[in-house]
């Protein structure tokens, strides 16, 4: 599968037209990916949208960190994507909680986010399912997503990092008890691929091959990022 | 009635007689200089030009069919008028960002058959291709609120595909 990636250079950022997804790594030493909807707003600049932290939801300039790759919508259904990452942030003010578990959560039809569950949260990839779902393109099978084991020691470490960010007491509590009932996990470099590949939605069975090939191009870019800053 | 008019305008003439709710707000002189343009869409369903209560006679605006409800649609929920009015030239981010909102408004206040009632008034030959797909996907979620969701969808692919797109690639994961 070619998954057609590029790196944020000043030329790369023009050619984008549509929809992007953005993903990188942004330390080495520490396994954890992120990514994010990079797209032509409404002033026709190119921005990324992503789910940074617990309540931050940022628009910016993208960065030279990030590799991006086009989804594969026509040119119709990339601005009324665009259309509608502007109104989920123009509806997010305060940004949206950061957290393990997707059940429960949904954005609302002005895009502002909305959780049946007190506790419930998206992390940044869970983020751009939750868009992609809301328009009706599915592009992870949920119910074919394996719970692994190595899942739990990544959610015991951001529910943690929650807890000294100072989320309240319930809300990592909610957390803590999810992760006990088993919570499966969405990566972001799997997010990535479902997201660009032509046959949405897919198993994790069927994406785990291209995700590590991507996940290999992320950590090479990452490397060369850390080289040219020596 | 005027036995000298052409077959289309009588027609329209009986269909307004029909139609209490707009009989109730434009006699038959008005309606006699109403410029009234019949036009056949992919569907087959007849549409006019029509004055609301209240608005000018510059301020008419294409609609399917006319109620009282609409009516009172269109006087509540202003930016419809301009909706209609540029349906045809909202084909980017900017020009469609203020509508969808509005769009959204109405579904996040529950106004289920609001917007139904406004989604039953779209027609698919009068809008841009990017609403043909955007009122479906915006909407999406709320589906199963939208009884017009349905037909609108059936209406879109069929005119996607007279505009020479691919409905199952364009509206991939609606159909």
């Amino acid at each position: 599968m070619n998954l057609n990636v590029k790196p944020i250079i000043e030329d790369s950022v023009d050619q984008i037209t549509g929809i992007c997804i953005a993903i990188a790594r942004f330390d080495l030493g520490i396994e954890q990916q992120h990514i994010g909807f990079l797209y032509r707003d409404g002033d026709n600049l190119t921005k990324l949208l992503h789910l940074a932290w617990h309540y931050i939801l940022k628009k910016e300039d993208p960065s030279k960190v990030y590799l991006w790759m086009e989804i594969p919508f026509d040119e119709l259904n990339q601005i009324n994507t665009a259309a509608f990452l502007e109104s989920i942030y123009d509806s997010n003010p305060d940004g949206i909680p950061y957290g393990i578990c997707i059940d429960g959560t949904r954005f609302e039809a002005d895009g502002a986010f909305f959780f049946l569950e007190k506790g419930a949260g998206l992390t940044c990839a869970t983020f751009v399912m939750q868009v992609f779902q809301h328009l009706g393109y599915n592009i992870i099978d949920k119910d074919c997503w394996e719970f692994r084991d190595s899942d739990k020691e990544w959610q015991n470490q951001i529910i943690d990092d929650l807890e000294n960010y100072g989320a309240p007491k319930e809300y990592i509590t909610y957390q803590r008890n999810k992760i006990q009932g088993g919570v499966a996990r969405f990566k972001p470099e799997e997010v990535a691929v479902a997201s660009v590949l032509s046959s949405p939605p897919y198993a994790l069975k069927d994406i785990i091959e291209p995700s590590q090939n991507l996940l290999e191009l992320i950590v090479a870019h990452a490397k060369k990022l850390a080289s040219e800053k020596n | 009635m005027d036995a000298n008019i052409s077959p289309d305008y009588k027609h329209l003439l009986e269909y307004f007689h029909n139609r209490y709710a707009y009989y109730e707000y434009i006699d038959e002189e008005q309606l006699k200089s109403i410029h009234l343009s019949p036009l056949t869409n992919s569907a087959n369903q007849i549409s006019f030009e029509v004055p609301l209560y209240g608005v000018s006679s510059s301020g008419c605006f294409r609609i399917r069919e006319s109620s009282r409800e609409l009516t009172q649609l269109f006087e509540e929920a202003t930016w419809m008028k301009g909706f209609f009015d540029s349906a045809t030239e909202l084909k980017d981010v900017k020009s469609l960002v203020p509508y969808y909102k509005e769009i959204n408004s109405i579904l996040s206040r529950k106004k289920f058959d609001q917007c139904d009632l406004f989604l039953s008034q779209v027609q698919t030959n009068s809008i841009s291709d990017v609403l043909l797909v955007g009122l479906l996907r915006l909407t999406f979620s709320y589906r199963d609120y939208l009884p017009s969701w349905d037909v609108l969808l059936l209406e879109a692919k069929e005119e996607l595909l007279n505009r020479g797109y691919r409905p199952e690639d364009t509206l991939k994961g609606l159909l």
